[in-house]
């Protein structure tokens, strides 16, 4: 069961990169 | 002279080798459009095999989208394979299950080409964990950032289009990876490396005591393991270990090794984007800085370690012999001059106790890491070094009043937001995860030594997992939960945040209209850009790592003054 939640961390981990990817790609605002 | 010798084979011969490494690297990763039908025959099988996502070109945001979820099913996948290693063939040992918070700190850890290790492979890894595990993460995780690189030299060579990375990642790991480990485990296996699947051995010693003795499948793990700048070991001393590395010509084809592909992906990124003389100007600054590095630690190292110094009978007449292996020579040789290249180059393997080094001699690898792209890591090292060169081309812009360029493109407020970006977070979390440790029993109470040695124990291994380095100061009581989440996490965001946001700027200034060139641009291929590039990197890794620098490996050293 531990196991599970460590691997979620490591998933949220990927999905929080792939959000900051996603925020990086959006146009700035003057 | 035997130290300068070994640095002038081992660094110069490397370099050498690394010319026609970069031609080979650049033939595997960007084939030019007229290449013979084998090549181009590869190709069309890497595509094939990558299925629909394998046959579209990406811009910078699906390349990346694309590195995150390969690399997070690789996560899983290993995940997996160790969790159930007790139920898994290839166990002949019998190893049992992996504690859940070290599972996922081995596998962050291999996944981000770390290798930073809190167990020992002899005593918690089956065979089947250390190949289908650890071994192929060691293989991906380093096509990865090959990878990366190749995509950002696309897009600073104009293209619109940064390639495709399940492409990429086939042509680094079977065009590059694959063939060189195999050469290398066959040398290893020659030098005296295991290379079995058989169990543990039992031999009774001469006392008549029962010793049991752990192998495997070793050749095959050191030879990715220093080519892909990977470095975790298979037994817990790494290659102190004699199974890992056997020999004094073993230790020498294993600096090689941990050199030769970051060396070579520095001409590879000048070939793609056609400035082959860029690259030598960036290549000469990595080099000088490398050997400055080697001759810091060569000379703090001759020093007599103070933890003999009460031992009258110890003699050190050849520097510090606490920690070395003295079958790979005098102490002030292979030992530094192995801690400053596998920091250097994010190897992390280990062919001497760090923990063991003078002070300031300690600093020295810390410096490989805080820095990161004196070569660094397989593809990321250059990545890593095209951000030190953004700042340093906005930085000599601003000097001569003149809209800051880079191969003809200019550099402008989002590019240099998001280059800041990326050097600060690299500090931010090496020094805020090392001030919390400092600051609490998580860290207090997992230290070997007390005051400014004990500090140093923290930040050396902070500055291991956000360099993705991977090797150990030791003398850390280190596989606890905090230690365990805190690590893993730092390992995976200092992993691929510095590769997202480079292809970010990378996409960036390809979307941009190339600029003609005229007497005011900056030139990047000669001295003045060399000097302006050292002095920017050791300007920013000093503003950011000396405070702490002085408050771990500089007092302790002022402590020991005579």
């Amino acid at each position: 069961m531990l196991d599970l939640l460590y691997l979620l961390l490591g998933l949220v981990t990927f999905g929080a990169l792939a959000c900051l990817t996603h925020a990086v790609d959006r146009p700035e605002r003057d | 002279v035997d130290t300068i010798l070994l640095v002038v084979l081992v660094v110069g011969g490397t370099a050498l080798l690394s010319w026609p490494l970069g031609r080979y690297l650049t033939w595997a990763m960007d084939p030019a459009p007229e290449a013979g039908p084998r090549r181009r025959a590869l190709d069309r099988l890497f595509e094939r095999t990558a299925g629909r996502p394998g046959q579209q070109q990406q811009g910078w945001k699906r390349y990346v989208l694309a590195m995150l979820a390969f690399n997070a099913v690789m996560f899983v996948v290993a995940f997996a394979c160790m969790a159930l290693q007790p139920w898994l063939p290839l166990n002949p040992d019998g190893k049992g299950a992996v504690e859940a918070s070290l599972l996922f700190h081995t596998i962050a850890s291999f996944t981000s080409n770390t290798d930073l290790q809190h167990y020992s492979g002899e005593a918690t890894m089956s065979y089947m964990s250390q190949l289908f595990s650890l071994m192929w993460l060691q293989f991906v995780s380093a096509a990865t950032g090959m990878a990366a690189l190749a995509a950002l030299a696309r897009a600073l060579a104009g293209r619109k289009d940064m390639g495709n990375f399940f492409v990429d990642v086939q042509r680094a790991t079977f065009l590059v990876l694959l063939p060189l480990a195999l050469v290398v485990a066959v040398l290893f296996a020659f030098g005296g490396a295991p290379m079995t699947l058989a169990g543990a051995a039992t031999a009774t010693t001469l006392e008549g005591a029962r010793q049991v003795i752990a192998r495997g499948p070793v050749a095959a793990f050191v030879a990715i393991k220093q080519l892909g700048t990977d470095g975790g070991g298979f037994f817990g001393p790494n290659s102190t270990h004699p199974f890992e590395n056997p020999t004094f010509w073993t230790n020498g084809l294993s600096m090689i090794c941990i050199l030769l592909i970051p060396m070579a992906s520095v001409w590879m990124f000048g070939r793609m984007v056609r400035r082959i003389r860029h690259a030598a100007a960036v290549f000469t600054v990595m080099l000088v800085l490398l050997l400055g590095n080697v001759a810091g630690a060569a000379h703090f190292e001759r020093a007599p370690t103070e933890a003999f110094a009460s031992i009258a009978p110890v003699e050190q007449v050849a520097g510090n012999y606490e920690g070395k292996e003295m079958r790979f020579g005098a102490p002030s040789g292979s030992g530094p001059l192995w801690s400053v290249l596998t920091t250097s180059t994010s190897n992390g393997s280990v062919g001497a106790m760090h923990d063991s080094l003078n002070p300031m001699a300690g600093l020295m690898p810390m410096i490989g890491m805080w820095l990161n792209a004196t070569f660094g890591g397989v593809g990321v090292g250059m990545i890593n070094m095209f951000i030190y060169i953004v700042i340093a081309v906005f930085i000599a812009g601003m000097m001569v009043g003149r809209t800051p360029e880079y191969l003809n493109r200019r550099v402008e407020s989002r590019e240099m937001k998001l280059a800041i970006l990326t050097v600060v977070i690299h500090g931010f979390f090496i020094l805020v995860g090392t001030a919390l440790f400092a600051a609490t029993p998580w860290g207090q109470h997992t230290v070997g030594n007390w005051g400014p040695h004990g500090f140093s124990e923290i930040l050396y291994e902070f500055s291991s997992a956000g360099a993705n380095n991977g090797s150990g100061f030791a003398g850390l009581g280190n596989n606890t939960v905090p230690w365990n989440v805190a690590t893993g996490l730092v390992m995976l965001l200092n992993r691929y945040i510095p590769i997202i946001l480079p292809l970010a700027i990378g996409g960036s200034l390809s979307a941009k209209r190339t600029t003609a060139q005229s007497a005011g641009t900056l030139s990047v291929q000669d001295t003045t850009f060399g000097v302006v590039l050292g002095a920017t990197i050791l300007l920013v890794g000093a503003l950011t790592f000396f405070p702490a620098a002085a408050l771990g490996p500089i007092a302790e050293h002022l402590l020991f003054m005579r």
